[in-house]
């Protein structure tokens, strides 16, 4: 007896042994006053910690649960839990950034829904290649349907009234412009667009669906803007250029304006996590839509998002739906990749290592950023894709470009050796890198001052976007020359990226707005589109940067000697 | 009213709604149960909110061979003992005076029965945080939540052997701790 395992006092209290080891323990605890002693006071010990009071549970999980699923379900490839096995490493995630994650995606799928009520069509278009006809038709059908039925919180307490809509019209000097403010309102406000959605589409309109099916369809006045851009989407020239028209709420306008440029609150880094399987469709730059009026896309760039993208591209064949392809010309600029390129390096890695200075940086990137975690990644991303814009922006303003709203990029996290992007001839590594840094990126933004600076450095090597624009031969033999070192890094360093800017016709993508464009516009449009280039494939392993953009652009009339970039051999890639 | 399997099935064809009612169905007890394990409040609504999603990610992978809320918990446990390993931070008797309220003082009006219960659930709470974590969980799981050794085990990934043991001494290191209590309240 004296061998005796007391911890069968335990399981004979739970009711755990076996009618022989009971029986035994029966006979034991007769005998041994110690041992019932402790049975007694472990049945105590039961008896209180089961007497426990309960906490009450103050909030009810059931809407927060539903909408992290739901932004788990946005991130995930597939939709639905039964296809999402594959661990999502999102443990390390904790409410909060959940919580700032859910409240910034509804924040910015409502502005962007009001900004854009054709979104997210033009980043679908931007994934499209080739397309067919068109089919536009009423869109409450087609938001009813994609509304998840348990999407209450997107429904409450959200609605926009007509009142609370302004048209926010920009504009930039042009000479040419003779439309009135007014004019522009009306030409702008068109309600949303019937099409049958693919499944990511379906999902992250879903979760927008309770506000868009709120807006206002089909303002007052709205005939004159449909003659307008009805006219636009037949003679071009029509159009005015450089303007940029926004939609917006108020207050999204004020926060979007009084926001720095600096401003270190951006949803690509609260996208920490499993970026890989985000798309296009489902990443948005808020921060850059709400600072600088854009919708932007980004993507990681991979081989397996091309693979959604033809997916995409597939689904929608099957539902015979077709967006206008708009007249796309490609311009392939080394220097708007450099400058991009550049953000990722001193000030972003600065950014980085104060952001995040605990955590242990394992992967050193070729550059000299240090990239340890997803979360740097995407500050790396969001970086880029700021400087990137601010590019676009600047060659707006001095190359007499006028861009507006629409972008798809796609960034494989710009895991770019700045020297790569250097002309061969010009790369070593300690000057290639000390070219190379523009600025920008501190605080995962741009840091203009100081990138100024070292602009002026840079732009003694090769021109940037920040200069006037070429005359139409230099720009030839800039993109040409860019094209050769283009083809040169890449065969060397075996990294494949560029930049392409794609420029779309501002009417087009503006009658796509338009409920009531006739199929005979679109299908004239279409006919005139030529077919987007196919993304080549992407080699997985190696770093590469890729970005493309899709940008709404006046028709000039003179484009071959103005603003607008003519096609460049890069449009054969 | 349908029951787990239904849900699950509704789930796992999208059904949002029906995951709604396996998060309202399971939300208080797993939320009760990971306060007795972390201790902690807020800690608690981190887990289990995760634990939810982890789970409705996952739940293609749910083959029903236990009980659903078997498997959210172990699915809750090894996000607590994750969050802990990163954390490296025990929760402190303060800690759990913040969660419990604080020490009941005499209040003159309050019946005498009542402060008793509040204090003796300060002590037991104080006790556990005491435990090490791998045994506040078995207690809580045996002794909160009635699981037997064979779902104890499932949840811990442990042998039923090692349950039975590492249960043991558990009550016996709670024994020691709530020692003052006994000595208290010897008939209870």
């Amino acid at each position: 007896m004296n061998d005796f395992n007391d911890e069968l006092i335990s399981a004979y209290l739970d009711d755990e042994l076996s009618s022989e080891e009971r029986a035994h323990v029966d006979a034991v605890l007769r005998e041994r006053p110690d041992l019932r002693k402790m049975f007694t006071e472990l049945q105590i010990l039961g008896s209180t910690l089961q007497s426990l009071p309960h906490e009450e549970q103050v909030n009810d999980w059931t809407e927060i649960i539903h909408r992290r699923t739901k932004l788990e379900t946005l991130m995930c490839d597939e939709s639905g839990p039964e296809t999402q096995q594959i661990e999502r490493k999102t443990a390390g995630i904790n409410r909060n950034t959940l919580l700032g994650l859910v409240g910034m995606a509804a924040t910015v799928v409502f502005a962007l829904l009001i900004i854009r009520p054709n979104w997210p069509w033009v980043a679908l278009q931007t994934a499209l290649s080739d397309s067919a006809n068109s089919s536009v038709a009423d869109s409450s059908e087609a938001m009813d349907r994609s509304v998840d039925p348990l999407d209450l919180t997107f429904q409450q307490g959200q609605e926009v009234k007509n009142e609370e809509i302004e048209m926010v019209i920009e504009e930039f000097g042009d000479a040419e412009n003779t439309e009135s403010v007014e004019d522009r309102k009306t030409a702008f406000s068109g309600p949303e667009i019937k099409r049958e959605l693919p499944n990511k589409a379906k999902l992250l309109r879903s979760a927008a669906g309770g506000l868009s099916r709120k807006l206002p369809a089909g303002n007052a006045g709205r005939s004159d803007g449909v003659e307008e851009q009805d006219g636009a989407a037949t003679e071009t020239s029509q159009v005015p250029r450089n303007r940029r028209v926004r939609q917006s709420l108020p207050s999204l306008e004020n926060k979007a304006l009084e926001m720095p440029k600096g401003a270190s609150e951006g949803p690509l880094r609260s996208f920490v996590g499993d970026g890989s399987t985000l798309t296009s469709e489902e990443i948005l730059d808020l921060s850059l839509s709400q600072e600088l009026g854009y919708v932007m896309v980004v993507r990681v760039m991979s081989k397996a998002s091309i693979d959604v993208q033809r997916t995409v591209e597939q689904t929608l064949a099957e539902n015979k739906i077709s967006l206008a392809d708009p007249v796309r010309a490609v311009v392939e600029s080394q220097r708007v990749t450099l400058h991009a390129a550049a953000a990722t390096s001193t000030g972003l890695q600065e950014s980085l290592n104060r952001q995040t200075p605990n955590e242990d940086k394992t992967k050193e990137v070729e550059q000299g950023v240090t990239v340890s975690s997803e979360s740097q990644k995407f500050l790396l991303v969001d970086a880029l894709a700021r400087d990137v814009v601010a590019s676009l922006e600047a060659m707006a303003a001095a190359g007499n470009l006028s861009f507006s709203i629409e972008q798809n990029a796609e960034l494989s996290l710009a895991l770019v050796p700045p020297e790569h992007l250097l002309r061969p001839q010009e790369n070593s590594p300690g000057t290639a890198r000390a070219a190379n840094v523009l600025g920008g990126g501190q605080d995962g933004a741009l840091a203009k001052d100081t990138a100024d600076a070292t602009l002026k450095e840079s732009q003694k090597r090769q021109p940037t976007l920040r200069e006037k624009p070429l005359r139409k031969s230099d720009r030839d033999k800039e993109v040409t020359r860019d094209a050769k070192i283009s083809e040169q890094t890449a065969a060397q360093a075996n990294v494949s990226r560029r930049l392409k800017l794609e420029f779309v016709e501002e009417h087009r993508l503006s009658n796509i707005d338009n409920e009531e464009a006739t199929d005979e516009d679109e299908s004239a449009v279409v006919a005139a589109a030529p077919l987007r280039q196919p993304l080549p494939e992407l080699e997985p392993t190696l770093p590469q940067m890729r970005v493309l953009f899709v940008i709404e652009s006046q028709p000039s009339q003179n484009a071959d000697t103005e603003g607008k970039p003519a096609k460049t051999d890069s449009q054969q890639d | 009213m349908k029951d787990d399997a239904q849900l699950i099935d509704a789930s796992l064809q999208g059904d949002t709604v029906a995951f709604g009612e396996l998060v309202r169905r399971y939300q208080g007890r797993l939320f009760n149960t990971l306060l007795k394990v972390t201790g902690s409040r807020e800690e608690s609504e981190d887990v289990g909110q995760e634990a939810f999603v982890q789970a409705f990610v996952k739940l293609g992978s749910f083959r029903g061979q236990s009980a659903f809320y078997t498997w959210l918990y172990r699915i809750a446990f090894n996000i607590s003992v994750t969050r802990k390993r990163k954390k490296r931070v025990e929760a402190s008797i303060d800690q759990q005076r913040d969660t419990t309220g604080d020490e009941p003082i005499d209040e003159g009006e309050v019946p005498t029965e009542q402060i008793l219960r509040e204090e003796r659930a300060v002590l037991v709470h104080a006790a556990m945080s005491k435990l090490s974590e791998e045994h506040r969980s078995i207690l809580v799981l045996r002794e909160m939540e009635g699981c037997c050794y064979e779902v104890i085990a499932d949840i811990l990934e442990l042998s039923v052997g090692t349950v039975r043991s590492r249960l043991h001494r558990a009550r016996l290191q709670l024994r020691e701790e709530l020692n003052e209590l006994f000595l208290e309240n010897p008939a209870e």
